[in-house]
């Protein structure tokens, strides 16, 4: 199980394709990285609080909270979301490197793109998925079966967090192919 | 394509995408989503939206991201140096007392935190450099902390164990109780390899530490009173049925939070390092999740558990004969798959071919766990020999996996004690839940 080596998907002095473009991506997606970062703190600390709540509500004053698992699976998924996307641009998504134990880089640039190529189709087709179906919300009956907290915004969360890293996935596979002669600054570490 | 090729096209699919190094979730993912769309292609697209937004809303999941913050609380507070060090004044002095002091250390520091990496990582920047001063063998010292990390995912809170009871929808709080006493036994049993080492070879351990007089020792473990008062609060708590394993997780972060105050650790940087720690973590488990179910839905689109179940049957075989094959086949798995992915991808398919048999769940939960702990130190993809490698780069990787086996045949007998004896396992849930 490794991780690749890099936490910035683009701050390799790589010499990348437009490198002003690609630079500004970089930025944006470390905004974006910290943005998500500090929803998903967030939403721990709501998490934290309100089991903590709920467990003295009922245990100490015998007055069940109504409901108040729906805020907990909805700050959930805004930790989800964060984490989802924090741990992509740590390099925290593990995956299992066993190629560069018999096959040099000239194998391992050649799957590296096809793993990117799949693996950003994949993340759009799931943020997609994502959007669409969140996007149906009360009328599809998606909401909480408690407080009746509608599950879209939560869906466009997921979708998002899910697009982000797509995107990062797709600055990897471009500095990938940049430094095809090179070294990648994103390859699976061994 | 009828359904049997399309299950066997994906997982051989699978097993490429996991080759060519796409991470383990995103590779589930791929191949299930594309196996459903090749089955019932208006289905793809709900499947994949449903199943993450399923986990990601998932009340029992909760717990995972509530634990690790506790256990990172845990690291920045102090609290798991203070383990070690009570753990190293009450068996520092014995024969290799270091690297059972650095055992004893990773088990009560997993009782506060899920992750076997991060017990690892935590008690051996502490214990490396200790055994280190005492002239410790590289191998002996480094194979401690791996397999002390290792009991992180069998000593309740286990993330490890949340997973399974999610796949197989088995009680959190069963699954964690069942985890204690072998949790315990296996601390025995390392220790106890320990001294076997030593004792065949004391060149490994030459030096130990002063013995520290009595007052000494309980003041250290009276420092060492948050951490084991957190831990009885918690794993007491769901056992005496006070509360469930969520709230416990809920509990314990504030409990751990409460003593990051306390102790003045509470600054910004701490802050700020154990919330993106906690997240990295829990972005890595979830996104396994959500390929993880996702696959699974494919699996149970090609009815292929079902099949499985009925060739089995008509073999012949008892559930003993059956766990023991799948035990090891897991722990050929384990030499070049990661823990977590042997799990989600092996659960949906062993367990209709179980419940048929009538084995216990719990019971095989735990052996599941302790083969995947196995996984964690087996050449040549051990990531928690990695995670020793990352403490200590001076240590060669060989060295590391030498001093590894004694522990990982401690592992290989605990198995063969449960299979033998259930109840190492079930004495606990069944006391408790009946």
């Amino acid at each position: 199980m490794e991780s690749p080596r890099c936490m910035s998907p683009l701050h390799s002095t790589s010499p990348s394709p437009g490198p002003l473009l690609m630079k500004l991506i970089d930025r944006a997606l470390n905004i974006a990285a910290g943005l998500f970062a500090v929803f998903g703190g967030l939403g721990l600390l709501v998490l934290t609080v309100v089991t903590g709540v709920s467990v003295f509500y009922r245990y100490v004053l015998r007055a069940p909270i109504f409901g108040i698992e729906d805020v907990s699976t909805m700050a959930l998924t805004v930790v989800v979301a964060g984490a989802i996307v924090w741990a992509a641009a740590q390099a925290g998504h593990v995956s299992v490197n066993v190629i560069s134990l018999g096959l040099g880089r000239s194998v391992t640039r050649i799957t590296d793109v096809l793993a990117r190529t799949v693996s950003c189709a994949m993340l759009a087709i799931a943020s997609y998925a994502l959007f669409t179906k969140g996007s149906c919300g009360l009328p599809c009956g998606a909401m909480t079966s408690n407080l009746g907290i509608v599950h879209t915004p939560f869906y466009y969360v997921l979708g998002s967090a899910i697009a982000v890293y797509a995107v990062l996935v797709a600055t990897h596979l471009i500095v990938g192919l940049a430094n095809w002669n090179g070294t990648d600054p994103n390859e699976v570490a061994d | 394509m009828d359904r049997d090729t399309i299950a066997a096209t994906g997982f051989i699919a699978l097993f490429v995408l996991l080759f060519i190094r796409v991470p383990v979730g995103l590779a589930m993912m791929i191949a299930g989503g594309l196996g459903i769309y090749l089955i019932r292609p208006p289905a793809m697209m709900p499947v994949i939206a449903g199943e993450i937004f399923g986990e990601a809303a998932s009340y029992p999941l909760t717990i995972l991201p509530l634990f690790i913050l506790m256990g990172n609380l845990a690291g920045v507070s102090g609290m798991s140096r203070d383990l070690y060090d009570a753990a190293h004044s009450w068996f520092g002095h014995l024969k290799g007392g270091l690297a059972s002091a650095t055992i004893v250390g990773c088990a009560g520091f997993s009782a506060l935190s899920g992750s076997s990496l991060a017990a690892a990582l935590t008690m051996g920047r502490v214990s490396l450099p200790e055994m280190k001063r005492y002239n410790y063998h590289d191998g002996l010292a480094a194979g401690a902390v791996a397999a002390g990390g290792t009991l992180g995912i069998l000593i309740p809170p286990s993330a490890g164990f949340v997973v399974y009871a999610i796949l197989t929808e088995e009680s959190i709080g069963r699954l964690f109780m069942a985890g204690v006493l072998p949790g315990l036994l296996l601390t025995l049993m390392f220790v106890l390899a320990i001294w076997v080492v030593v004792s065949l070879n004391p060149a490994k351990a030459p030096t130990a530490a002063a013995k520290e007089d009595r007052k000494a020792r309980l003041k250290k473990l009276g420092r060492s009173g948050w951490i084991i008062g957190i831990i009885f609060i918690t794993i007491g708590g769901i056992y005496a049925g006070m509360f469930s394993a969520i709230e416990a997780a809920g509990i314990g972060a504030i409990l751990a939070f409460l003593v990051t105050i306390i102790r003045k650790a509470l600054t910004w940087a701490n802050i700020k390092d154990v919330t993106t720690a906690t997240l990295k973590s829990t972005g890595t488990v979830f996104l396994i999740l959500f390929g993880a179910f996702v696959f699974k839905t494919f699996v149970g689109f090609t009815g292929l558990p079902i099949k499985l179940t009925g060739w089995i049957e008509a073999q012949g075989l008892t559930g003993l004969q059956v766990v023991i094959a799948i035990l090891i086949l897991f722990i050929i798995l384990g030499t070049f798959l990661e823990g977590f992915a042997i799990l989600v991808l092996a659960v949906p398919l062993v367990q209709p071919i179980l419940e048929t048999l009538g084995v216990d769940m719990i019971w095989f939960g735990v052996l599941m766990v302790i083969v995947l702990e196995m996984a964690l130190i087996s050449p040549p993809v051990g990531i928690n020999v990695f995670v020793v490698k990352g403490i200590a780069p001076d240590i060669p990787l060989s060295t590391i996996f030498r001093g590894i086996w004694p522990f990982w045949f401690a592992m290989a007998a605990v198995v063969a004690l449960i299979v033998l004896f259930p109840q190492i396992a079930l004495l606990l849930p069944n006391t408790m839940f009946g």
